[in-house]
């Protein structure tokens, strides 16, 4: 996943967003209730954790590791916050389903 | 054939029983062929009514919901029709509140339903279920005139307020909503459904799969919750579901994100086709911020498309390739962030390419041009690109090294690079652009290292110093420099900067050490004997107390003082420092070995070392010994690596071997002789022969042991025995982690695992590279080789690397081998 991503940073951010951005989110993912996400957002930090490195990352970064296009939402599923969908949203899909 | 015909047409006039007619009727129903088994059923209706009346209404039943499945709502509901001809109403209530929901007659349904669930009670069945569903849905649209009994009320009530208060992130409440809820309930598949997507948005993905799988096929929180599952599984089940447009669509929406729900699905099925650039058009068509670099999911897809390329296989590769080739090419400033891309993109993909340096530059500069165009000109990312170009073309020449080194490219200067002069260009245009890149400068110095040109190592060197006086990495390595040149004092001066900038750097403290040692000595030969203590004291201060390290142990400094005050005929001083060295150190026949020995090395005049000789000559005389042996063992190995030209050393080794092939006859521990093995490998081809009968031995008491096995195999590979066999080593490996892992050796079980993949990653390189096969490289009749060959050409220097650095990595079982790896060359 991409690293700006995880963190929820937009490109432009300096040291101390990413570093803020980092702690407020190793806050939420223990290591011990989510050890899966406190790597991923631990990975991530260290990619981005300065300008040297920021830039590496823009410039070289190469790996997805992901296969196909609807596999990078579900990989943002992982660790992006997942937000409900609203109560008219959540009705709506409902009855969508109740019609199949 | 005319024939046949006529057979089948004679065939089909004869009347068929109703024995058959019923078991076809019974069979397509089975097979889920409803509307073949209605047509059959009512045939048989004709002949006897009441008995097959049931199965008739049973395939139309059937028929209806398969119908609705697949949205043939016009059909289902002519079948519908015809069932209520031939059954009564209150049967069909979960057919007519389906058919309702599916003509999103919503008031419909629940008016039915809650005319069909009057006076019923606990359990339900599976089509009860479904007219609870009908009152969940339509509890908005309800006629709120349609009396609705008590119970139900309050718990549809309960489930709307839940779902509303998980809609606002309130899981608690949402949970407390539903828990005075039973699991008996009309409505206990609305409750999984909703402890499931509680723990579902608290990331308790176990929990919400569990909760998920508890729901009753069939219903409408089953058909929501499959979404969420698909969600939580892994990814693989794309490659057989991506046709599946609606499942798609419904994970867009839970995701929250409306606008990828009419395009991704598509895109994800063009891509799955290969049809990847009609995948990326999709989406660049159908939304307004795709590429983009806004944080979000479209930058994450942006990501994903523009760095595919970079996974791709050789056929869709070239294809994809071309379609970036055009993006990359295109004008007008509207499209600068996708040219860039594109253009990064293609160079990255470039890199692959072992024979395209200059290419590689090109694509790369064409980047640079395309960012100059879309953000202006920056001096650090020209800085980084180019740093980055010399990082690749610095890289080790991997086809070059895979050829053994009588046939290699390599010449004295050092290792075979990608592209030595690209490489020292990029690096210097880099330093141009950011002259305070210190990872450049350093790069550059490495490459300078790696091509062994020492007098432009010393300039960067002196360079990187004056600009980043504070770096330590600098001072170290100048500082080394230095001890190699024999400019003593200047290196001590380097290191001890480094040293202040991090005092407890330990391979700093020994290099400083060293420094230390070898300014002593050289001022003890001269007589200068103030120096000389100064320095010994210094080093000292820096020393470490009770280690047995032959360069940091404090025991082993003060045994190196005296041979100094000897050297200068300070008897006393000398004696004093010994005692003093006795009282430090952890092993005495150590130290006196060391003294002996090092004393020897220095020059020190024989009388002062007597006492040390006969001590060592006694231990030699006596019964051979496991504790001693190890000692000397581990004293030895460090003083092999003093290259020395007295040939009484060669002695010591070969009275030591003597000795130590006397004891395996005794018979000595497992501890001992991996120790023993370790030091014969890294030694002569005496000491290999020592450590091979150690090995042997061993085996032949313990076949399965796990180490023993792995020092055979690099025994061989030592000796070249296995060098055209590599599928061979790579089995042998794999039965010895087996071993391992079988004899919970776990440190030395991964150990094994990184062998592994070495041994793996250089016979796929092999392969690429099309080396020669076995019967290629020797056509000649070798007899298979079952224990040692005495025969076999001596150790090539890459395999005895190889065991160094595999035996360096053991350190449980041997655990002065660490601290002797450390203990670095003083005479160089």
């Amino acid at each position: 996943m991409n690293p700006y991503d995880v963190l929820d940073i937009p490109c432009d951010a300096d040291d101390s967003a990413v570093r803020s951005a980092y702690l407020e989110l190793i806050k939420i993912y223990s290591p011990e209730q989510f050890p899966k996400q406190f790597k991923q957002v631990s990975e991530a930090y260290h990619t981005l954790k300065n300008e040297d490195q920021r830039l590496q990352y823009d410039l070289f970064n190469r790996n997805t590791g992901i296969g196909s296009p609807f596999e990078v939402l579900l990989d943002g599923f992982t660790l992006r916050k997942r937000t409900p969908v609203k109560f008219g949203a959540m009705q709506r899909y409902l009855r969508q389903c109740a019609k199949k | 054939m005319g024939k046949k015909k006529k057979k089948n047409r004679r065939n089909r006039k004869k009347p068929v029983s109703t024995e058959t007619l019923q078991k076809s009727a019974d069979a397509h129903l089975r097979a889920g062929r409803y509307r073949q088994a209605k047509g059959l059923f009512k045939q048989l209706c004709k002949q006897h009514r009441d008995k097959y009346l049931p199965g008739l209404v049973e395939s139309c039943r059937r028929l209806f919901h398969l119908l609705l499945d697949q949205e043939k709502v016009r059909d289902a509901k002519t079948v519908l029709t015809s069932l209520e001809n031939i059954t009564d109403p209150p049967k069909l209530y979960p057919e007519v509140v389906r058919l309702a929901m599916a003509e999103e007659n919503y008031s419909q349904a629940a008016g039915i339903a809650v005319e069909a669930l009057a006076g019923r009670e606990p359990p339900f069945t599976e089509s009860e279920l479904l007219l609870g569903d009908a009152l969940v849905i339509a509890f908005e649209d309800m006629d709120r005139s349609i009396p609705l009994p008590s119970p139900l009320q309050t718990d549809i009530t309960r489930i709307q307020s839940s779902l509303a208060a998980v809609a606002q992130e309130r899981y608690t409440d949402a949970l407390s909503s539903i828990r005075p809820m039973g699991m008996r309930s009309l409505f206990a598949p609305w409750k999984w459904f909703i402890k499931g997507i509680c723990a579902f948005y608290t990331h308790d993905d176990a929990r919400a799969g569990k909760a998920f799988e508890k729901i009753f096929p069939g219903t409408v929180p089953a058909k929501a919750a499959k979404a969420f599952l698909m969600i939580l599984k892994e990814a693989g089940w794309l490659a057989t579901e991506h046709k599946k447009i609606d499942l798609l669509s419904d994970i867009c929406h839970l995701a929250g994100d409306e606008k990828l729900a009419g395009c991704l699905p598509r895109a994800e099925y063009l891509w799955r086709v290969g049809r990847h650039r009609d995948s990326y058009k999709h989406l660049r068509s159908r939304l307004d911020d795709f590429p983009s670099q806004k944080p979000g999911m479209q930058r994450s897809l942006t990501t994903f498309y523009f760095n595919a390329i970079t996974d791709m296989e050789d056929m869709p590769l070239g294809k994809y390739f071309d379609f970036l080739f055009d993006l990359a090419l295109q004008k007008g400033k509207k499209r600068g962030f996708e040219k860039l891309q594109a253009s990064r993109s293609l160079a990255l993909s470039f890199e692959t390419d072992p024979y395209a340096d200059r290419e590689i530059l090109q694509e790369w500069e064409s980047f640079l041009f395309a960012y100059q165009q879309h953000h202006g000109r920056n001096k650090r990312v020209e800085a980084a690109v180019y740093a980055h170009l010399g990082d690749l073309y610095s890289m080790e020449d991997l086809e070059d090294a895979m050829i053994p080194f009588f046939f290699s490219q390599r010449n004295r200067r050092g290792t075979a690079l990608k592209n030595e002069t690209l490489a020292e260009n990029c690096y210097r245009k880099a330093l141009v652009y950011h002259p305070e890149n210190v990872k450049a400068h350093f790069s550059l110095l490495e490459l300078y290292e790696k091509t062994n040109q020492k007098a432009m190592v010393n300039k960067t060197l002196d360079d990187i110093i004056k600009r980043f006086p504070g770096e330590k990495k600098s001072l170290y390595k100048a500082g080394l420099r230095c001890l190699e040149r024999n400019a003593l004092i200047k290196g001590l001066k380097y290191l001890e900067q480094a040293l202040n900038l991090d005092p407890l750097d330990s391979t700093l403290r020994t290099y400083f050490i060293i420094a230390c040692i070898k300014a002593g000595l050289r001022y003890a030969q001269k007589g200068a004997m103030e120096k000389c203590r100064d320095l010994l004291a210094i080093a000292l201060e820096r020393a470490q107390g009770q280690s047995e390290d032959f360069n940091r142990g404090q025991a082993y400094l003060f045994a190196r003082w005296a041979t100094f005050e000897w050297l200068a005929g300070n008897e006393k001083e000398g004696a004093k420092l010994k005692l003093q060295a006795l009282d430090l150190c952890g092993s005495k026949l150590k130290l006196h070995c060391f003294l002996w020995v090092m004393g020897h090395i220095y020059g020190v005049p024989d009388r002062y070392l007597k006492e040390h000789g006969s001590i060592l000559d006694d231990i030699y005389s006596r019964q051979p010994a496991s504790g001693p042996a190890a000692e000397l063992v581990e004293t030895f190995s460090y003083i092999r690596q003093i290259p020395s030209k007295h040939s009484w050393i060669k002695r010591e080794m070969v009275r030591l071997n003597r000795y130590l092939q006397e004891i395996l006859e005794k018979g000595v521990s497992r501890e001992v002789a991996a120790k023993v093995i370790e030091y014969g490998l890294e030694g002569t081809r005496d000491d290999q022969g020592v450590a091979r009968k150690y090995i042997a031995k061993m085996l032949k008491l313990h076949p399965d042991d796990a180490k023993m096995r792995m020092f055979r195999y690099l025994s061989r590979q030592q000796w070249g025995l296995d060098y055209q066999n590599p599928a061979g080593n790579l089995e042998e490996l794999r039965i010895i982690l087996g071993l391992a892992e079988k004899q919970g050796e776990r440190d030395f079980a991964s150990r094994v695992r990184q062998a592994i993949r070495k041994a793996e990653n250089a016979l796929s390189l092999m392969e690429s590279f099309g080396m020669p096969t076995e019967e290629e490289w020797f056509d000649d009749d070798d007899e298979e080789d079952d224990g040692f060959d005495p025969f076999s050409p001596p150790a090539k220097e890459g395999n005895r690397e190889s065991q160094k650095k595999f035996s360096n990595r053991d350190s449980k079982s041997t655990p002065s081998k660490k601290s002797r790896n450390r203990q670095l060359d003083l005479f160089e």
